[in-house]
């Protein structure tokens, strides 16, 4: 610092040629300018159903892969529709169940989706477990927004009931980390509950063992 | 400003940074390269003289407002590692700005250790939006650090944003190195 002194002056004699302060403060106005011009409004509006739900399984532990927390618990009913307009009934039919919930914005729900459609498409799934899926936890603002879309794109088959803003079917079936998985027997007990990436070989390993 | 004229705002931001970073860096080997690049080096880190501080306290205090704007009126909840940047980026603003007031040189050791740490975790962070089997295999129902709130130009995201921040602020300590050595 010291040492500087002597070509001080001299240094700060040429560098009025190159204004730093102006340019700075002209970069960021153009820039707020250019911000408040094209940011446009791409608010989507919500999609949000409103399912009827009715039933409460014990919270998922946060952080675990595997819980069989709720293990034996009556699987909640939920009444809802998918993004047509469609019914969607979660209820003790009889049969077993594979629900996953998904979150758009989930990098790992984003991963699970295709590769449980690609599974599907190829003749996946396992006879007599009907599989749902639950669209939840939805931001208008948030990533890979709306839920439609996304699930439309990857050509998504497995039947979809809208979740609603306060995200009632999945605090219902005990808010896991997503993608979030419930198995549920065919008596309508839940067997076990999965969170996060499931690979497909884990998937048809558990939907088989269902009873 | 709605939020989406202010989140374009601060990606933009965030890119005039990365181009400011960039030239600094590319003037900084021209320096090195012959006496016409030397000139070039001279001349431009000249115009920076006294005022390396200054800027590099400025841009600490934009990402800290802009930290704040989007957790606070934006309501946007800061995951683990926004927090773990944060702690990197807030006391720049003081120890920047104090010492920018007292043209006090000494604090680039201080500065450029909390901008590297600062700029590692948002490094990471970033990683693991793009690659979240690395960090966790689930997406936690709160605030996962896996999931970007929102992705600009398909490529700046928040964290991206404060990467973008601790760069520049490590780009203009080395200009006061520069200058200070000249």
């Amino acid at each position: 610092m010291t040492g500087t002194t002597k070509n001080q002056p001299q240094s700060s004699g040429r560098s009025r040629s190159i204004p730093i302060v102006g340019i700075v403060f002209a970069v960021v106005a153009v820039l707020a300018v250019v911000a408040v011009v094209f940011a446009g409004n791409t608010e989507v509006g919500s999609e949000y159903g409103e399912p009827q739900v009715s039933g409460q399984l014990t919270p998922a532990p946060p952080n675990t892969i595997a819980d069989t927390e709720a293990t034996g618990e009556t699987a909640p009913t939920a009444i809802g529709q998918d993004f047509d307009g469609g019914e969607v009934r979660i209820e003790n039919d009889g049969k077993a169940k594979a629900i996953v919930f998904l979150a758009h914005w989930c990098p790992h729900c984003q991963n699970e989706v295709p590769a449980v459609q690609e599974w599907l498409d190829s003749g996946g799934g396992v006879d007599g477990v009907d599989m749902y899926s639950v669209a939840t936890a939805m931001n208008p603002t948030g990533d890979n927004f709306p839920s439609s879309e996304w699930l439309d794109r990857e050509g998504w088959t497995v039947p979809v009931i809208v979740d609603d803003a306060d995200d009632s079917v999945y605090r219902a079936y005990g808010s896991g980390g997503f993608p979030f998985w419930v198995f549920v027997n065919s008596d309508g007990t839940v067997a076990v509950r999965t969170q996060g990436s499931t690979p497909i070989a884990d998937l048809q390993q558990i939907m088989q063992a269902l009873q | 400003m709605d939020f989406h004229s202010m989140r374009l705002f601060f990606a933009l931001l965030a890119l005039a940074a990365n181009a400011g970073t960039i030239g600094i860096v590319v003037i900084g080997f021209a320096g090195r390269t012959g006496p016409s690049g030397h000139a070039l080096r001279e001349r431009v880190f000249g115009a920076f003289r006294g005022l390396e501080l200054w800027l590099g306290f400025s841009v600490a205090a934009v990402a800290t407002l802009g930290s704040l704007y989007l957790s606070e009126i934006v309501h946007l909840i800061p995951c683990t590692y926004c927090w773990y940047q944060r702690i990197a980026m807030y006391p720049l603003v003081v120890i920047l700005g104090i010492a920018a007031l007292r043209r006090d040189h000494t604090v680039r050791i201080y500065a450029t250790a909390l901008a590297v740490i600062g700029a590692a975790i948002a490094f990471y962070h970033r990683i693991v939006q793009v690659f979240p089997e690395i960090n966790s295999s689930a997406c936690s129902s709160s605030v996962p650090c896996t999931a970007a709130y929102f992705t600009l130009f398909g490529f700046v995201t928040i964290p991206y944003m404060a990467l973008s921040g601790f760069l520049l602020i490590l780009a203009l300590l080395y200009v006061d190195r520069s200058n200070s050595d000249a």
